[in-house]
């Protein structure tokens, strides 16, 4: 046979800008097949993993991995890529190829990635039908640096999917039925319900079996139900927090409760609000959580319908600063918020009106400190027809949802979403920024204008709950034993029959 | 991919980058097609194994073994891959390219490239991978399966690729395979009469077309629902979707590179956007200071389509406006900087003969513009047809039906629609009345030039509702119950779609003019086609046709393809 030659890097002149540790060849013998890469390409693999530890070797004494060359090229592909090349999902063995390798992690992240998301290219992909006969209440996706893994929330079993759609595993908690339901990890999940105490914290590893056996519950008050949650993002210098808002079972006091995700204790008690007498509208308790990151600020907001209108309350904290007074502080009477949301890249709160089903949106930079009665909503859709419904007291807004995802606004009415876009125009154009609307999929329109006629018309029930995670945004449906997941797919083309 | 975010910002990464580009530059290879290409993927690796020329003789027997095989493989194919893999391989055929090139003087014929431990060579002219003058193979640390799919893919092109088409485009921009594989991928020579439906374009949010502007290469810009603009790339991926400011996009252009020029008649302005951005560029507005009435003008029709050969590339932009009160122009804009240029046929639009043109031709080579205007109602169809001279902004010609100036042996029978072939210089329209088609020849126009063409399939629908279009020398006339396309005789005997590029033909049209007898007009669709409704927008761009039909989701691609498309009845 041939002979081959010493490669020796020392032998090499020494080039100082690119050092041949990180550039060198990599050969590898897997399963009888050979590779070549580089050290730096290996070591994209990450520290733990047993790849980042092969050098540069002579071509002639590669390095021998005993596993299947097949599985190795698509690994070894992906680490160059950064995604996998073929548009169809992983399959098992790969995935415990990549687990073996360490990669399962980066791989998983790979299959949906926020940066891919794109709201008007979200279309229909998959159903995920759930086991048992209670449809899903709450579902939610695990935030931006994990792995887009799905977690829907059926009666009292918390079922999580990964992020390649492929596995499922469920946990079965206490709570007889679960309202919030927040995603931390693709191993965590924290499940509360309206009327029964405390957070349930659902771990599912991806080794060993499932386990609820923690509770979280507010240490005034034990037997506190939950009426929402929002969790910070975790960062390398602080462990997550979970801000989650009490009331206790009298409903006489509320308050919102921070807890350390990593050593499962409360941290700090934020705005404690107690009723006294019949005066329930002095503290409504905070039904709606929402955190913004980027300004360090909890945004808590709760409204009661009484027999004068839907009054409400939003309140923003800056928890560092202080857990007795808000930092903004607004009374809502005329069209309060059906649904309210905090965006992080638009620096905006933005509300559904109950009684006119508008959006509307305050820019957070124009609030001011606690100036009470200035009125800080914008209508972003048609204001007239707002103020109309206001004054005549109609209750357009009545179950909508408004939500906030990187740079875009999410509303749903009845089955449909609408997606709320900010569009600049250019400097010498004016430079203005506008807010335009569209409906994702065909919309309303579409459903009514094709009524009947095709067998193809898709009937769309109310969404129940929703969440929005790498690529994808799901949604749960009425009376829907699945839940359905959209993906800002890149193929665009349906072959005609 | 997180390595990499780190990576790149190094500054050894930099100086790599840069010392790679000065080696680039210094060496040319006749088939670069994108300079950039190399730099600006983040994967570049070009490592040479390391071979002392002195130790790499072998014995001469193992050499001339070596260069028969190396020959032979050479003739089989400009692209070779060795079915062995691995460093030996790589090794071994390393020394061979060496020797052969300093035996023979071949150096530079065939490069050898090692992917990821995979020998692979290839013709250098096809390959705009740089760095060819060392002798060893290039060490590139990216996926041979992706690179033995761009080849089988350039080699069969029929077979269809492993991997998605966005996924191939985006490695062979690193091989400089890109063109190459584009064409492979591309659809045949488009020839009407053989054409069928390859696919329906359909975006996924609110897929109700409004406009579309198709490119020479093949891209498509499609405006589709509330200010929705999506856009294909010519391998029809679905690249991006963005929102526009704008509620309803009514008429959109390519311009290339990469913006789109988009004007709606329900908000005034002309507006640029950069489509690979989403980005709003710039907009233009039709002002007059010495008129104050002349303000808040919609767009109506746009025509800036740079032909493929276009060596100006600053063809201007044309655009129709029309006031709120009717009044209305053609401005001309300069591409570049996007001022005004030109006002061109200002009219008061208070009549049919003066309102606003639908649709706007820009005849770069004859320095003419053609408007045309329809108008239709209960009254049935009225509408005109001008020629300007972009230049000085004169009228050369203008015909308007029905009674216009000259005496037409047609009266009564409007014309629907008309286009204009920029190539042959032949003016179409199509009679709403009758449905027949009427050519007429751009330099010999007078009272009455209209050839009627009346032979063909053509059913009862007449012409009432059909839109025509001209595209690669055939002419495209949708009515009620389909497609018709016309097409020359000669060309097809020929072979080729192209008149422009038969000067025989050209020559017997400026002899006899035109003549009807070599038109033939054949369907394009099929009846279960034509049943999905009305065919509203149609535009030719590179080898496809896209059409879109009334109350219909998504736009049709219409392709000739050379597949037999067999039905198995088994």
């Amino acid at each position: 046979m041939l002979q081959l030659h010493e490669f020796n890097p020392v032998n090499q002149p020494p080039t100082p800008s690119f050092p041949m540790a990180s550039t060198s060849v990599v050969t590898l013998n897997v399963g009888g097949e050979l590779f070549q890469t580089t050290a730096a390409t290996l070591s994209r693999a990450g520290a733990a993993s047993p790849l980042a530890s092969l050098g540069p070797t002579p071509a002639s004494a590669p390095h021998f991995l005993d596993r299947d060359p097949r599985l190795f090229a698509l690994l070894l592909s992906f680490l160059r890529r950064g995604s996998l090349a073929s548009s169809d999902p992983p399959s098992a063995a790969l995935l415990s190829e990549a687990r073996h390798f360490g990669v399962d992690a980066a791989l998983l992240a790979s299959l949906s990635p926020a940066s891919a998301f794109s709201p008007l290219a979200l279309r229909p992909s998959v159903l995920l039908p759930l086991a048992g006969r209670v449809a899903p209440s709450a579902v939610a996706v695990s935030p931006s640096p994990h792995s887009a893994a799905l977690f829907a929330a059926h009666g009292g079993v918390v079922t999580r999917f990964d992020a390649a759609l492929a596995s499922r595993s469920s946990v079965l908690t206490p709570l007889p039925t679960v309202d919030s339901l927040v995603a931390v990890s693709p191993a965590l999940a924290l499940a509360g319900a309206r009327d029964f105490p405390g957070v349930q914290l659902c771990r599912i590893p991806d080794d060993g079996p499932a386990t609820a056996r923690e509770v979280l519950s507010w240490p005034g008050s034990p037997s506190a139900t939950v009426l929402s949650m929002a969790a910070t993002a975790a960062s390398e210098a602080s462990s997550p927090w979970l801000f989650t808002s009490f009331e206790s079972a009298r409903r006489n006091s509320s308050a919102v409760v921070a807890f350390d995700l990593n050593s499962l204790s409360p941290v700090a008690e934020i705005g404690r609000k107690e009723v006294y007498g019949a005066d329930v509208e002095a503290a409504i308790p905070a039904t709606r959580l929402d955190w913004l990151d980027g300004h360090n600020l909890l945004l808590a907001a709760g409204s009661h319908s009484g027999p004068a209108g839907v009054v409400g309350d939003i309140c923003l904290w800056d928890v560092r600063a202080s857990t007795t007074v808000p930092v903004w502080e607004f009374r809502e009477k005329v069209d309060c918020f059906a649904d309210i949301a905090a965006s992080d890249t638009l620096s905006s709160l933005f509300k559904v009106g109950a009684a006119s089903g508008e959006v509307f949106m305050a820019d957070l930079r124009m609030l001011g400190g606690g100036s009470i009665g200035i009125e800080p909503w914008v209508c972003i859709g048609d204001g007239q027809r707002a103020a109309a419904a206001a004054s005549a007291g109609r209750k357009d807004g009545n179950g909508c949802r408004i939500g906030c995802y990187l740079n875009w606004v999410f509303v749903a009415r009845g089955g449909e979403v609408e997606v709320w876009t900010q569009v600049e125009l250019a400097q010498e154009a004016g430079g203005k920024k506008l807010m335009r609307r569209n409906w994702l999929g065909t919309g309303p329109s579409m459903s009514t204008a094709r009524g009947g006629d095709e067998e193809g018309v898709k009937e769309t029930t109310k969404i129940v709950s929703w969440a929005f995670g790498g690529s994808r945004m799901v949604l749960a449906r009425d009376d829907k034993q699945s839940i359905e997941v959209w993906d800002s797919a890149m193929a665009a083309i349906s072959v005609n029959p | 991919m997180h390595c990499w975010n780190i990576l790149k910002h190094e500054k050894k990464w930099d100086d790599r980058c840069s010392s790679k580009k000065q080696k680039t530059t210094s060496n040319t290879s006749p088939g670069r097609s994108t300079p950039t290409s190399i730099e600006s993927r983040f994967d570049v690796h070009v490592e040479a194994l390391t071979l002392e020329r002195t130790n790499s003789r072998p014995d001469d027997k193992k050499e001339k073994e070596r260069q028969c095989q190396d020959r032979s493989l050479r003739l089989d194919s400009p692209f070779v891959a060795w079915p062995g893999s691995g460093a030996a391989r790589a090794q071994g055929g390393a020394r061979a390219s060496m020797e052969t090139a300093g035996a023979g003087g071949r150096r530079g014929t065939v490069k050898q490239l090692n992917v990821g431990g995979k020998l692979f060579a290839l013709e250098v002219s096809s390959l705009s991978l740089s760095l060819s003058l060392e002798a060893f193979p290039i060490f590139v640390d990216r996926d041979p399966a992706l690179l033995s799919a761009i080849l089988s893919a350039i080699r069969a092109p029929s077979a269809a690729p492993a991997f998605p088409a966005g996924v191939l485009l985006d490695e062979a921009h690193f091989y400089g395979l890109h063109a190459q594989l584009l064409a492979a991928l591309s659809p045949p020579p488009l020839l009407g009469f053989s054409a069928s439906l390859a696919s329906t374009l359909s975006p996924a949010s609110e897929p109700f077309h409004t406009a579309l502007a198709a490119l020479h290469d093949g891209s498509l810009c499609l405006a589709h629902g509330a200010g929705l603009l999506t856009y294909y790339s010519p391998a029809l991926d679905h690249l991006t979707t963005f929102r526009t400011h704008l509620h309803r996009i009514t008429s959109l252009r390519q311009l290339p590179p990469g913006l789109a020029v988009a004007g709606s008649s329900f908000s005034p302005g002309l507006h640029v956007y950069d489509f690979l951005e989403g980005r709003h560029v710039a907009s233009v507005q039709w002002s007059d200071p010495t008129d104050l009435r002349v303000q808040k003008a919609k767009v109506i029709a746009i025509a800036a389509r740079p032909p493929a050969d276009a060596a100006d590339k600053n063809t201007p932009i044309l655009a129709t406006f029309e006031c709120p009160h009717r009044e209305n122009c053609i401005l001309v804009f300069d591409p570049v900087t996007l001022k005004p240029i030109q006002e061109i046929g200002r009219q008061s639009g208070s009549a049919a003969k003066s309102s606003v043109p639908g649709r706007v031709v820009h005849l770069q080579d004859l320095g003419l513009v053609f408007a045309a205007s329809v108008s239709s109602g209960a009254f049935g169809y009225s509408g005109y047809m001008r020629l300007w001279d972009i230049r000085s902004g004169d009228m050369v010609w203008e015909t308007s039906e029905p009674g216009g100036k000259g005496r037409s042996s047609r009266f009564g029978d409007p014309f629907a629609d008309a286009d204009v072939d920029v190539k042959q210089h032949i003016l179409y329209k199509v009679c709403s009345k009758s449905g027949d088609i009427g050519a007429a020849d751009l330099r010999c126009l007078g009272n009455d030039p209209w050839v009627y063409m009346s032979s063909g399939p053509r059913g009862n629908g007449g012409g009432h509702g059909s839109v025509l279009h001209c595209y690669k020398s055939q002419v495209f006339v949708s009515r009620k119950d389909g497609l018709e396309v016309w097409s020359r005789l000669e060309e097809q005997s020929n072979g080729t779609c192209n008149l422009a590029e038969q000067p025989r033909a050209k020559e017997n049209l400026n002899s006899e003019g035109i003549n009807e007898n070599c038109f033939m007009s054949s369907y394009v669709d099929t009846e279960e086609d034509a049943k999905r409704g009305m065919i509203q927008t149609m535009e030719g761009g590179g080898d496809r046709l896209f059409l879109t039909r009334e109350e219909m989701q998504g736009v049709e691609v219409w392709q000739s393809s050379h597949l037999a498309g067999a039905i198995s009845l088994s």
